[in-house]
């Protein structure tokens, strides 16, 4: 095992994490210059090494680099940047246990101040997320029903007889949810969001997966079969979106693919091209929808 | 028509000398530029100077100049190749009829398919190379501060293994009486080993070969055996395992470096899961006695290795 993870350490740091073997076109400005000389008689230009930085890392930072610029014409609400700055500075202090902890990691990363980790690292960083943000608000409708979002309640039972037997009497008014939850399972559940991607460690998957199907609110009307074997009987408590929204942002702002939906569509809206090939390739390697 | 055939000729020569590529590249302003975005250009210049300047650029600096210099010092041979091939056979029989999982295995690893793990396997045996050649002509000093750092000892052992060391049964309990008795009454310890020892090593008549104080051996049996002079044998140990008494046969330096001398040793192995200094990488880098013609990468590059080093010596001190 220990030998298959210095392979993947190894190579994937001596190798670069691409399988692009195309020639680069690009030149450095004096990309002639010895840049690296050794005894034995290796010599590096400066171009070589660009050849190298490149092939590793820049298609990742090409992509950082237009989605900032995207990010610097859509979000200019200097008052917003500013806050989420504090508002994440504050949350790694936290973290961190305290403002010199904070300090120690900065420069441990190579910044020389707390500043210069918020000018270069966290402004940066907190544009693209209110980018990303504006985008799930101007799409918020099509986004949340896409994923299903709905506030449920749920309690399980062993036989499926008998959770068609508990949905029928609560159903009927024979019996409140409350009361069906304390006879099976011993007590009420609380309410839970659910979205088609929601962690397991919140929602079973069976339930998560099957989210859009709760548009109404009430008794779901069938029992769900979870992934323990188990029925449950779930309780539709709240589909409406639009009162819950800040909660379903906040949400939909830690699915990946919203993430790249987003960022698909704006480096599409500002016309994001590439002139290197292989750069090129690189690129629809992370997100083939970034590059039209 | 001959007109014709010389304009293609001429198109079909410039087509060679471009590479055959659509895409040849962008210069605006004598600056080669890699991309746009709302009209406004990201040059490699910017890129470039962006990475070494960043954070981590030092680091990426530093493995850019070194896979560099391991590419030219060691380029792959047929033994690397043929390695390589073994390998990648045998990765794809031990998943014959599972090939998405070992996709997703490659995914996770940061691979596309095969032919990348291949790529990348050959690169781990040429950085093998770079660093097995480097403890090879230096393994005197290498030597050295092994044995001044780990206090090594030829160590043997004989396991009484027991289910519940905690609670031995009678069977258990008198094995390890019987194993003490004939110790004390000058039956050799490599024999009683053989005869008695529930551990692999039984064979080799209970030898465990060179130890010290980074061989990952339960804490109790590596407390006790850093513990004890040459020619000690201890009383029963107790571990998860069982019951084990441990015998030093040598802490003699000369004795210890031909043990690791041979070439398939701990020590003449870096990449082995007990070779004992994880920042040698770093002293091999600086062995090349690098000459820089740019400042900036200069300084990010020697700062980058001091501060490993740095972190090396504090490390021994733990």
């Amino acid at each position: 095992m220990k030998k298959t993870m210095i392979i993947a350490a190894v190579a994937l740091l001596l190798s670069g994490c691409t399988s692009n073997k195309t020639t680069i076109t690009s030149k450095v400005t004096g990309g002639d210059n010895l840049a690296v000389k050794t005894e034995n008689g290796i010599e590096l230009t400066k171009q070589t090494i660009y050849e190298s930085l490149l092939s590793t890392y820049g298609a990742s930072k090409v992509v950082n680099d237009a989605l900032l610029k995207a990010a610097n014409i859509e979000v200019t609400d200097t008052e917003a940047i500013s806050n989420k700055v504090n508002e994440t500075i504050k949350s790694y202090t936290d973290m961190l246990g305290g403002e010199d902890k904070l300090l120690d990691y900065v420069k441990s990363n190579g910044y020389d101040s707390l500043d210069s980790y918020k000018t270069e690292m966290i402004e940066p960083s907190v544009k693209q997320t209110l980018m990303i943000q504006k985008y799930i608000e101007e799409n918020f409708d099509t986004l949340a029903e896409k994923y299903g979002y709905a506030y449920i309640r749920y309690f399980s039972v062993d036989n499926e007889s008998d959770a068609i037997s508990y949905i029928g009497k609560i159903d009927n008014g024979e019996m409140t949810f409350e009361d069906a939850a304390n006879e099976a399972a011993g007590s009420v559940p609380d309410k839970k969001l659910t979205y088609t991607k929601a962690s397991t460690s919140s929602v079973d998957s069976s339930i998560a997966k099957m989210s859009a199907s709760f548009t109404t609110a009430g008794m779901y009307s069938v029992p769900v079969a979870l992934s323990d074997g188990k029925y449950a009987v779930i309780n539709v408590m709240d589909t409406d979106r639009q009162a819950n929204k800040d909660t379903i942002v906040t949400s939909l702002l830690a699915i990946t693919e919203v993430t790249s939906e987003a960022e698909a569509h704006y480096l599409k809206t500002y016309q994001f091209e590439v002139f290197e090939k292989g750069l090129a390739e690189d690129i629809k390697g992370i997100n083939e929808n970034y590059l039209k | 028509m001959k007109r014709n055939k010389i304009a293609a000729l001429a198109i079909a020569s410039m087509l060679v000398l471009s590479g055959c590529s659509s895409t040849t590249g962008k210069t605006v302003d004598g600056q080669s530029a890699l991309a746009s975005i709302n009209g406004e250009y990201i040059f490699a210049d910017d890129i470039y100077d962006s990475i070494i300047s960043s954070a981590s650029g030092a680091q990426t600096l530093y493995q850019v100049i070194l896979q560099e210099i391991v590419k030219k010092e060691y380029p792959a041979t047929d033994d690397m190749k043929t390695e390589a091939d073994v390998m990648i056979n045998q990765v794809k029989q031990n998943y014959s009829g599972r090939e998405d999982t070992l996709k997703t295995q490659l995914k996770n690893m940061g691979y596309s398919n095969l032919d990348e793990y291949k790529d990348a396997y050959m690169t781990y045996l040429q950085y093998s190379e770079f660093m097995n050649q480097y403890i090879e002509t230096h393994f005197d000093e290498i030597f050295e501060d092994y044995y001044n750092l780990t206090s090594p000892r030829l160590v043997s052992h004989i396991l009484v293994k027991m289910a519940d060391p905690e609670n031995p049964t009678e069977e258990e309990a008198a094995k390890l009486k019987e194993v003490q008795d004939l110790l004390a009454l000058g039956k050799s310890f490599e024999e009683t080993a053989k005869e008695y020892s529930d551990d692999g090593s039984a064979s080799n008549g209970g030898s465990l070969g060179v130890c010290d104080n980074k061989t990952n051996f339960v804490e109790a049996f590596k407390t006790k055996m850093m513990e004890m002079n040459e020619g000690e044998v201890s009383e029963p140990v107790k571990s998860e395992y069982g019951y084990h008494i441990i015998k030093i046969d040598s802490t003699d330096k000369d004795t210890i470096k031909e043990q690791l001398s041979a070439s398939d040793s701990v020590l003449k192995n870096w990449s082995s899961d007990t070779f004992y200094d994880q920042y040698l990488e770093y002293i091999v880098f600086n062995s090349y006695n690098i000459q820089y013609g740019d400042e900036t990468i200069e300084k990010a590059v020697t700062d980058y290795v001091k501060s490993a080093l740095e972190q090396r010596e504090t490390s021994r001190q733990g």
